[in-house]
């Protein structure tokens, strides 16, 4: 009797105190101590560390490898978000025809969404390692003919279009409910005013897009800015830092170069960026939205 | 209207095209496992003269089921805590959020996490799991009970709001039924469709998850994950990689036989289960 009603009484509070213990034990606290190790010189593998105030963080803004990083970063989520949105938008176009065996299609296209990334990554690069320089030699085309993941210039498109191959299976599912969202009779109205495709692009069809071209781009961005899975099995981070996105970096840092206390300080300014940019993106959807 | 057929069957062209160039990796992948070495490095796109078995001996003995098998136990149990913990939290906060500031306030604590990078606090949570010594599975499916929260709670949370109001709470109170009770037998029955929603995403993510594992369990290879097994493995024979296509075959399959049973509620699960 005691015991039921003492459950009756805070039944509310036992049922939240589970996630609520663990996540301040598996989040806040590593939360917080991530700030704490960005004011260290600690090496990730001593018992001792000296404070060193904001030492850390001068140390990034004077650190060519960060830089590098995040240029790379900024032009590989740009391309995602890009090629999501665009090449989505034409295979969802395309699929929504009235064409047959559109679910065949939709099946397929899809799939890639439930993959280990990690086995996309290690598929491609050999993919990139025998088979690419097979139909490079066939052809006689020289650049096509060694490694593109070993190759400064041609590395940034061979790891767009794996990530892409991955990347646009959600969105062409997303854009093409977003398609199917637009009211038929709308479209022929327009249609039978005299507007033309691209009239009908612009005016009618992207107003009811837009939330699901919103969805995308987030979506693309998050992946984007936090690439890890498949640049580590693709081309860790290679040829010579080329392809080292932030997420990458922060790893590098605290475990191969035994710089603990440096690499939670970029994980810090990792957070940052990440959050103005999302701050700026939630801003101006909301002023396009209305 | 002839515009029209010549426009779709420019559409089954380029869409053709898509699945060829999606098809075409997959495809390679399975035939090259049942290549020799010296067949994938000869002949990358050709089929083998020989259909060999070798590869997939060589990776069952190098002990791929042990494996298999650590990242079926760890995806069972963590999507199992997962639906057994989150919902019910779910439940308190929806009915209380409104009218009690504890409780709006533990919802924003607890939804917070979907907008940290994970990679902010990796290193930290890898040095605590190192000193609590929980650097093992049973340790890994904690933590994905704990970063399933900020995503799984938000959709329950809108769920119950929208699907399940206070009246049903009403209707059951009046047989007398203890909270427990009234959660297990009547409110958590009302959530099927938003479990199947959170099996499907969270059950994927804890198979493929590449990093967790690589920050967790590294250090003692009885512990990996497939993903991190076949990450390992590509690199043990150095340049002989007929192995290694089986070992991605493997871990393929069981995502596919899934997939094609299932891909109406996957597709519609892991699209819904995006908007954040």
């Amino acid at each position: 009797m005691n015991k039921q009603s003492f459950v009756s009484k805070y039944w509310a509070y036992i049922f939240v105190a589970i996630p609520v213990l663990l996540q301040l034990i598996f989040f806040f606290y590593p939360l917080v101590n991530g700030v704490i190790y960005s004011l260290t010189d600690w090496t990730g593998l001593t018992r001792s560390f000296n404070f060193i105030g904001l030492d850390n963080y001068v140390k990034i803004f004077q650190d060519q490898a960060f830089f590098k990083s995040l240029g790379f970063t900024i032009l590989f989520t740009i391309g995602l978000v890009v090629g999501e949105i665009v090449i989505g938008l034409w295979l969802a176009s395309l699929l929504n025809r009235k064409i047959k065996a559109v679910g065949f299609f939709r099946t397929w296209y899809f799939f890639p969404a439930v993959l280990s990334t990690v086995t996309i990554g290690l598929i491609f690069s050999q993919l990139f390692n025998y088979g690419v320089p097979q139909i490079g030699e066939l052809l006689g085309i020289k650049w096509l003919s060694s490694n593109l993941l070993f190759q400064e210039k041609t590395v940034f498109w061979s790891v767009l279009f794996v990530a892409l191959w991955q990347g646009l299976a959600m969105p062409v599912v997303i854009l093409l409910s977003g398609l199917q969202s637009i009211p038929e009779d709308i479209k022929e109205a327009a249609a039978i005013d005299g507007a033309n495709k691209q009239q009908q692009f612009f005016q009618i069809e992207l107003p009811f897009l837009l939330p699901s071209i919103s969805m995308v781009f987030i979506l693309a961005m998050k992946s984007g800015l936090t690439a890890f899975d498949l640049i580590y099995s693709l081309t860790k981070g290679g040829p010579d830092g080329a392809t080292k996105t932030l997420g990458l970096l922060v790893y590098d840092n605290a475990f191969t170069n035994n710089q603990f206390g440096y690499a939670n300080a970029l994980a810090v300014v990792l957070f940052v960026i990440i959050t103005i940019i999302s701050v700026v993106q939630i801003t101006l959807s909301k002023k396009y939205e209305v | 209207m002839k515009n029209k057929k010549q426009n779709n069957i420019v559409a089954y062209v380029v869409l053709m095209i898509g699945i060829f160039l999606m098809l075409i990796p997959l495809a390679v992948t399975i035939i090259s496992s049942f290549k020799t070495t010296k067949e994938i490095t000869g002949n990358f796109f050709g089929l083998p003269e020989e259909w060999t078995l070798a590869n997939y001996q060589r990776l069952f003995s190098d002990g791929v089921s042990h494996y298999f098998l650590n990242s079926a136990f760890l995806t069972v149990v963590s999507v199992g805590l997962i639906i057994l913990v989150i919902p019910m939290a779910a439940y308190s906060i929806a009915r209380h959020m409104d009218r009690k500031k504890a409780f709006a306030f533990m919802y924003t604590m607890l939804i917070i996490g979907m907008f940290v990078p994970f990679q902010v606090i990796m290193l930290p949570m890898a040095k605590l799991m190192s000193n609590l010594g929980m650097t093992n599975l049973v340790g890994l499916t904690i933590l994905y009970l704990t970063y399933a929260i900020p995503q799984t709670l938000f959709l329950y949370v809108g769920y119950i709001k929208t699907i399940v109001p206070e009246e049903m709470d009403e209707a059951a109170a009046i047989d007398g039924a203890g909270r427990f009770t009234m959660y297990s037998r009547i409110i958590f029955p009302l959530m099927k469709p938003m479990h199947a929603t959170v099996l499907i995403i969270n059950a994927l993510w804890v198979w493929n998850d590449f990093l967790m594992p690589l920050l967790v369990l590294n250090r003692d290879s009885s512990t990996w994950t497939m993903p991190l097994f076949q990450y390992n493995y590509q690199g043990m024979y150095f340049s002989d990689y007929g192995p290694s296509f089986a070992s991605y075959v493997v871990g393929i399959i069981p995502i596919l036989i899934v997939y094609l049973i299932f891909q109406k509620n996957i597709i519609s699960g892991m699209t819904s289960g995006s908007v954040k």
